[in-house]
């Protein structure tokens, strides 16, 4: 039989024919688990996927109250299975199919099947108890005064969290499968209440355009979630905390759970929810709107002070008091490579050791941080190889790029198209970059919500949330919802 | 133009306009002088007329895209004015860029490669352009705060250059009524979100007070110096040092890198709309336009075509009438 013939394929009435078609389809695989046994003298087989079920829950649940079923013998298959399913309560997630296809799935999910001789539908009943990890702090997304869960491998444990903290009937749920081969779990969630019904028209056409085999991380999806090319900041916000998720649910978005990662996405995204943290809410207002303001000034800061250092450097000296412009001549005198070569090979040697951090397992990634200290933070500078402030400069550049971490992937590409454009034409170069950078992030925009807003297009309501956060009292009034900034 | 999801608030409109009316003040070459104001007044005089019959149109249900698709030879002037629009802002920016330090070899290479930002930056739409407009205005303001500020110490207004030429009012008048705003209030109309016309009636008096202003700024810190300067805002801008600094020039260069991809993408972008018209299959309209000015503002310079300011007074004139005759013409077929 081809790979792919099966997903067409019915069950038959025959337990044999079901068995040996299974058998067929699943090949040589050692983890499929046959169980023959009888009810009231007919033929019935249970499935399950080692490892994926419970043996106790499976035990109790199902077997033994299988064993105890007494209607007459010998019964009728169909008079058996509508027992089965009517009388008694295997599981609180149970289902029938009749297609092979749907009942991989569900084995593979962790279900366990029944197929009784005579009757072309299995019954399937939820007992899984594979090892999972357990809800623990988000890996980012640190915070202070707020909760400390975040999200888990598990797709159904993921919308337990977002359940819990929503307890409302207007929160949908809707689970759904996607992958030819993985047939990943996905579940989009929303209030019904104020989301734009177009918006998930539009977000459910996007993923049936997605022809995947499998999913296995959020980066397999994201691509089909944006549906605007080229744009330079991401378009689609991802989260490890349900308080975040539940938030932007809140504000009419839709939020996307996938099973097997710990990353939710939520649709759209703006700009400015970068420089936002749910700790903002937990501070005072005037705390918020100073962090606010750091944060803002620290991403302009890591884009640009390397490049501005470089133009002035080296084509605008002037712009430089006197002093400045000394320690600045003295330092740079001795170096043996051009400034904008120094300047690159830093920020590279800072991603490679981040890359390294990263990547080396725990026990020797100590060893990196000792190295990269003694290289770079003195070996470098007391040879001469490195001057002195420019160390600085990326210093400071990089620490100020940490602060909005979810803009670091962008950020690091466009430092380094800025320190190119500036090592070549100063100011002129960067301003050059900067309008491209400006042009794309105004032109940025996902299922018509435009990225720059609110402060373009501008909207006078959602300043009390942009860099100043207003008292909750106030925030509350009037009711704020994404379809107002829907073009 | 069909107008179907690009829409523009009338902030942003208004944006668009002081942007490239900020791009015209900062590439202004002459004198400025104690008459200077009364030149700004004339011109005010002169952009109010062409806002007005702008206005009055689209008051009257005017359209531009019915207009442009029914009388061709119309939509063909305009496009050709679009032309020469952004020829002149291509002309000037290298006449800045000569006379400003740019740390790139020549000013030709600094135009070029603004028209090559500006293919990309033309791409991104209507929108993009609206959207980045209100940011451009504010940093723009931002810069025109922070000269003031940085050279408190300089303004003298007791101190002011009275320039001694009979035609000088008429000269700079000319130069300032070189203006593309009643033409950009045209193309961006139709954009509008906003049903209402009654938020552009302060459009007028906005541009008065930023050129009065202006003017007042420069006057003020160039005093009599004015004359030994082509460019009073970049001279101005030469008093402004913050922090000690011995030229911060070069700072306020990058506002100019800015207006200036700005004030070419607002003109191309719609100009896009136009080609449609006559050429529907053509990809790329806004790289085209932009090739066909690059062309045209070499005729114009290599040429001295177009050499009198005047030239742009008798062309705005024949785009007034030529819309007040719209106006009419709609009217006559609505009584018959």
């Amino acid at each position: 039989m081809n790979k792919n013939d099966y997903k067409q394929k019915k069950l038959g009435f025959s337990l044999d024919y079901n068995i040996d078609t299974i058998k067929e389809i699943a090949g040589a695989t050692s983890d499929l688990l046959f169980n023959d046994f009888e009810i009231c003298g007919v033929k019935a087989n249970l499935l399950c996927c080692e490892g994926m079920h419970s043996s106790s829950t499976i035990s109790d649940l199902v077997l033994s109250p299988l064993m105890n079923i007494k209607l007459e013998t010998p019964s009728e298959p169909e008079e058996i299975k509508k027992y089965i399913t009517k009388n008694i309560l295997l599981s609180t997630d149970r289902n029938q199919t009749n297609s092979f296809a749907d009942l991989f799935r569900y084995i593979n999910s962790g279900f366990a099947a029944i197929l009784i001789d005579g009757t072309d539908e299995a019954c399937v009943f939820g007992i899984q108890g594979y090892s999972v990890r357990s809800i623990s702090s988000p890996s980012g997304e640190n915070n202070v005064l707020g909760s400390q869960e975040g999200f888990c491998e598990v797709v159904r444990t993921n919308m337990s969290l977002v359940r819990r903290r929503m307890k409302s009937p207007v929160l949908k749920l809707h689970l759904f499968t996607k992958g030819d081969i993985s047939q990943t779990d996905l579940c989009l969630c929303y209030l019904d209440d104020r989301v734009p019904k177009e918006l998930i028209k539009s977000i459910y056409s996007s993923l049936e355009k997605a022809d995947l085999e499998t999913i296995l991380s959020n980066g397999y999806l994201q691509p089909f979630l944006e549906n605007r090319k080229g744009n330079i900041f991401d378009t689609v916000s991802t989260t490890e905390r349900p308080d975040v998720f539940c938030a932007k649910l809140l504000e009419g978005r839709v939020g996307l759970l996938i099973d097997g990662t710990p990353f939710a996405f939520v649709i759209p995204k703006l700009f400015c929810e970068s420089f936002q943290t749910i700790d903002d809410y937990n501070y005072r207002p005037s705390y918020t709107t100073f962090i606010r303001a750091i944060k803002y000034a620290a991403f302009w800061i890591s884009l640009l002070l390397p490049a501005v250092y470089i133009s002035i450097v080296l084509f605008s000296p002037g712009l430089l008091n006197s002093k400045l412009l000394l320690i600045l001549a003295e330092s740079e005198k001795n170096a043996p490579f051009p400034l904008s070569l120094e300047t690159i090979g830093i920020f590279l040697l800072y991603e490679i050791i981040k890359e390294a951090g990263l990547r080396l397992p725990k026990a020797v990634g100590g060893s990196v941080s000792i190295i990269a200290g003694l290289i770079v933070g003195d070996a470098a500078v007391s040879s001469g190889l490195i001057s002195t402030p420019l160390l600085t400069i990326s210093a400071i550049s990089i620490l100020a790029g940490l602060v909005v971490p979810d803009l670091n992937q962008s950020l690091t590409v466009l430092r380094f198209l800025l320190i190119v454009g500036s090592s070549i034409a100063g100011l002129f170069g960067l301003g050059l970059i900067l309008s491209a950078i400006l042009f794309n992030l105004c032109a940025s925009e996902n299922y018509g919500f435009p990225s720059a807003a609110p402060l373009t297009p501008f909207y006078k309501k959602s300043m009390r949330d942009f860099i100043v956060r207003v008292n909750f009292r106030k925030m509350q009034k009037g009711g704020f919802t994404i379809e107002e900034y829907k073009e | 133009m069909k107008n179907t999801k690009n829409r523009l608030s009338f902030t942003q409109i208004y944006s668009i306009l002081l942007v490239s009316h900020i791009f015209s003040f900062i590439c202004f070459k002459g004198q400025l002088g104690a008459e200077s104001l009364i030149a700004v007044f004339v011109a005010f005089l002169i952009r109010t007329a062409g806002l007005i019959a702008v206005y009055v149109l689209y008051q009257k249900g005017f359209s531009l895209s019915d207009f442009i698709e029914k009388y061709k030879l119309a939509a063909a002037f305009l496009y050709f004015y679009i032309i020469c629009m952004v020829s002149v802002s291509f002309i000037k920016i290298r006449n800045v860029a000569e006379d400003i330090y740019m740390p790139v070899s020549s000013s030709l290479l600094c135009t070029f490669l603004i028209i090559a930002v500006c293919s990309y930056t033309s791409s991104l739409g209507i929108r993009a352009t609206g959207s980045i407009s209100l940011i451009l205005f504010i940093l723009s303001a931002a810069v025109f705060i922070i000269i003031p500020m940085t050279s408190f110490e300089n303004i003298k207004l007791s101190s002011v250059y009275f320039s001694e030429s009979p035609d000088f009012i008429l000269k700079t008048s000319a130069i300032c009524s070189s203006i593309s705003e009643p033409l950009l209030l045209l193309l961006y109309m139709p954009f509008r979100k906003e049903k209402t016309l009654k938020y552009f009636n302060f459009l007028p008096f906005l541009f008065l007070i930023t050129d009065i202003l202006l003017c007042v700024l420069c006057i003020s810190l160039l005093h009599r110096k004015s004359v030994l300067f082509e460019y009073p805002f970049f001279a101005a801008v030469n008093t402004a040092q913050p922090f000690e600094v011995q030229r911060a020039d070069a700072f306020y260069s990058v506002i100019f890198i800015l207006v200036s991809i700005f004030r070419i993408t607002c003109l191309t972008v719609p100009s896009s709309e136009i080609l449609r018209i006559f050429f529907p299959k053509l990809h790329l309209k806004s790289i085209f336009t932009l090739i066909l000015s690059g062309i045209f503002s070499f005729v114009i310079f290599k040429f001295k075509v177009f050499n009198s300011d005047f030239i742009w007074l008798v062309m705005l004139g024949i785009f007034i009438l030529l819309f007040i005759f719209a106006s009419i013409c709609k009217r006559k077929k609505k009584n018959i």
